[in-house]
């Protein structure tokens, strides 16, 4: 559940016991407790902030649930069953059991047999049951031999703070990986040729590999890539495809790199590559979109879905439409056509048949990936803090937050609700201030508790509207039209040149879309009626 | 929202620079089989200005779209030739005119990622599955050098011809209106705004030597008279071309930014 709400402690409750039932961390449970983590020894100390004094009767604050931790889960934008289950950290399958709403048959773009709601069309606001936890699995003895493991220490991690200590990484030397000199018997061809069908995960061939007609537009295709051109035998052709792909490797890395990700990272890498052979506008798209893994992990479902936002466009919800008229993802519509019999599919139908696809990539990737021994558990990607107060971090994983139009209001904004007195229900009363105190109140910062953005002009110190005083995590105030009780307030993410300052908010436009939401925007420093510093 | 005028009226009445801008291209199309799909895009007098290809294969696709003005040959036509990024591959392909109004094209190497395409095909209005329209990728292109070179002259003029009358600016939780006078003091400030949800600002994209793809993030069509730069400016369709809608910053952004 997502709503904040009370609990009575009963005879025999112990924190981390309500933690685990209420699925919030036992440290988010204490900070909102006012409780002091530190004198969690299991003896009963004599400060109030104590988390062992725990009084049968007493009322606890029950924050928001801790992602993964929670017993039920409300889709957002977005979300793909696939997706909710691997954070959880079990199969679809168990997930579908544990949600009979759904009819397991329609999984992959199937009509299915079933009444019941079609798995790979998650609306916002379902809600999610998690199953019972299964026990973990051993995953020790998946270190590769031929490869090596070592702790992730690239340019890019050491510049950031590895938010999961301790993690280590499956690691890919890439020029190896896809070494055109080792033809079939590179990694690459047999990873990338596992998802074409010509390969199988052990590194043995299907009969496709010898040569097959491509059921798409009829050209002969050899070699584990289903090459096309020219090629003295499936070898060479793997050899050639191999230095097309390898000559890409440079833009992919810089790319990797930019967005604070491992390039020799195995999944990511892999799913580069095989996205690349597959098509490579597409590929383009998909570095292009790296940052959008940042602080994610790098799993196989988050994977598939930037492989889905590679055709279809996340912010439109429409595929990308090329220079000269045609949809990315075309051959998918024909492929969706004769799933439904020679008639024209709806876009719904081709952006599953895309998604499917994708998943079975990605998925026979992983199969590849892990029989050849390349695979480790999924890594969180890092996220850098750089010294920026917590609630600005928080306030920036919130980025894209934005009211749903319409009678439905998005459960996440509601919350940012429960941190002022207001407590509004809906999406449509200003949240600015909300917003604000929410995140001050994750961070464990007393905020104002008022849904007036001007609260915030009594918060704190004040600071000089200069850009010489202020900083990143400054709250800031401006101004709302002429009326002096209204006003905006959001967070200092920059100080630019030019007396700009940055901005991170909630409730603020967004053009051309009929809401308003958790955005960065420009403003003029001058132009702000106070700047405030947490106390 | 009551819309303050914070610009001497005078303003709006000046002349808009003398040199008018070019009509957007067209294109020519032609999707003869379900598979290919080629395009040529070509000014007023038929010159191309870009051409392009993409086909599927089952799940496997691939398209390019050529980069930078074709050499004219001695012969009368016309040649393209790049390196294509994304494909990682020198290409070249040579165009002549077919008939009155239409082009044969050839192309080396016939190669499209894995994928095989034909070495040459001829393009014509009358040709099956071929069709001609106004080129708005091609006057997208078109809008983003003008733009590149209003900012790298620091041109307020021109940015405000390649603006709408009317700016939409974000203040907070408004969108407020700004007569478009208030580009000419923006050539400074503009590249630096922001996305709306990325690390992302207006120069990332300008201060590349690459042509825009409306097909790759960060820009993103809405619709077919709406192009999105994650959030950070909108530009929108008219009839004269592509033009500056609104950003991501409050209207004192530029209308207080140094010259």
């Amino acid at each position: 559940m997502t709503a904040v709400q009370n609990y009575r402690v009963q005879s025999g409750d112990t924190l981390t016991g309500i933690a685990h039932r209420l699925g919030v961390s036992p440290e988010a449970l204490m900070r909102a407790n006012h409780m002091d983590a530190a004198q969690a020894d299991g003896r009963m100390g004599r400060g109030s902030h104590d988390p062992d004094r725990l009084q049968v009767g007493q009322q606890l604050v029950i924050p928001v649930a801790t992602p993964g931790l929670e017993r039920e889960h409300q889709v957002v934008a977005g979300e793909t069953l696939a997706g909710i289950a691997d954070r959880w950290g079990v199969s679809v399958k168990e997930l579908l059991a544990a949600n009979p709403q759904f009819d397991a048959s329609k999984l992959g773009a199937h009509a299915g047999h079933g009444r019941g709601q079609d798995p790979d069309l998650l609306h916002i606001g379902d809600l999610i049951r998690r199953p019972k936890p299964a026990p973990a699995p051993d995953r020790t003895g998946e270190a590769s031999v031929r490869y090596g493991m070592r702790l992730a220490t690239d340019e890019a991690t050491q510049q950031a703070s590895v938010q999961v200590a301790g993690h280590r990484d499956a690691w890919l030397d890439l020029q190896h990986f896809a070494d055109p000199a080792l033809g079939s018997n590179a990694a690459a061809a047999i990873v990338i040729g596992t998802a074409e069908g010509t390969r199988r995960p052990d590194g043995g061939f299907t009969p496709a590999y010898g040569g097959h007609t491509d059921p798409g537009n009829a050209a002969h295709n050899r070699g584990s890539f289903s090459y096309q051109h020219t090629a003295s035998s499936p070898a060479d052709a793997d050899r050639r495809q191999l230095q097309t792909l390898s000559n890409q490797l440079p833009a992919y890395e810089a790319a990797a790199r930019r967005a604070g990700l491992d390039p020799n990272n195995a999944r990511l890498a892999s799913a580069y590559l095989d996205l690349l052979n597959q098509s490579p506008s597409a590929a383009g798209r998909f570095l292009n979109q790296l940052g959008t893994l940042r602080g994610q992990p790098l799993d196989a479902a988050h994977i598939a879905d930037l492989r889905l936002h590679s055709f279809v466009d996340a912010s439109t919800g429409q595929r990308f439409r090329l220079g000269s008229g045609g949809l990315a993802g075309s051959g998918f519509a024909t492929i969706a056509q004769r799933q439904q019999h020679g008639r024209t599919p709806t876009e719904a139908q081709v952006q599953a048949v895309i998604r499917a696809d994708q998943l079975r990539r990605t998925n026979a990737v992983e199969s590849a990936l892990q029989r050849q021994g390349l695979l480790a558990p999924a890594p969180v990607a890092p996220t850098t803090s750089g010294g920026v107060p917590r609630y600005l971090q928080i306030a920036r994983g919130e980025l894209g937050t934005h009211e749903i139009r319409g009678s439905q209001d998005n459960p996440r904004v509601v919350e940012y609700h429960q941190a002022t007195s207001l407590k509004a229900r809906d999406d449509e009363t200003s949240w600015c201030s909300s917003f604000v105190n929410w995140t001050m109140q994750q961070a464990g910062v007393r905020g104002t508790n008022s849904a007036a953005a001007r609260s915030w002009l009594n918060w704190g110190q004040a600071v000089p509207k200069d850009a010489a005083h202020v900083r990143p995590g400054d709250v800031i105030v401006f101004p709302r039209g002429n009326n002096p009780a209204q006003g905006h307030v959001a967070i200092v993410s920059e100080v630019l040149d030019n007396g700009l300052v940055r901005v991170i908010g909630g409730n603020q436009g967004v053009r051309g879309e009929n809401y308003d939401g958790v955005t960065y925007s420009d403003r003029q420093l001058s132009s702000a009626v106070g700047v405030r510093r947490a106390p | 929202m009551m819309v303050r005028m914070r610009f001497p009226v005078i303003a709006l009445l000046l002349p808009l620079a003398a040199q008018a801008l070019p009509p957007p291209p067209t294109q020519l199309v032609c999707a003869p089989d379900g598979i290919h799909r080629w395009g040529v895009s070509r000014d007023a007098s038929g010159t191309p200005s870009q051409v392009s290809l993409s086909v599927a294969a089952g799940t496997r696709e691939c398209d390019f779209g050529s980069a930078g003005s074709p050499t004219a040959q001695a012969d009368g036509s016309w040649r393209f030739e790049w390196d294509d990024e994304i494909l990682g591959q020198h290409q070249r392909v040579d165009v002549k005119r077919a008939g009155a109004d239409g082009y044969a094209l050839t192309l080396t190497p016939a190669d499209c990622g894995a994928l095989k395409v034909p070495a040459s095909a001829t393009l014509a209005p009358s040709g099956k599955g071929c069709s001609v329209s106004v080129d708005r990728d091609g006057a997208f292109a078109q809008f983003w050098r003008q733009l590149r070179d209003a900012l790298a002259r620091g041109d307020g003029e021109l940015l405000q011809q390649l603006s709408l009358p009317q700016l939409e600016f974000v203040e907070g939780p408004d969108i407020v209106k700004a007569p478009s006078t208030v580009m000419r003091r923006a050539a400074r400030c503009l590249p630096r705004v922001t996305a709306t949800t990325q690390r992302l600002e207006i120069r990332d994209m300008i201060g590349g030597n690459q042509a825009p793809r409306l097909d790759m993030p960060p820009l993103s069509r809405k619709g077919d008279s709406r192009v999105d730069f994650a959030g950070a400016m909108d530009i929108r369709w008219t009839p004269q071309g592509w033009r500056m809608a609104g950003f991501n910053a409050s209207r004192d952004v530029f209308g207080s930014c140094p010259p």
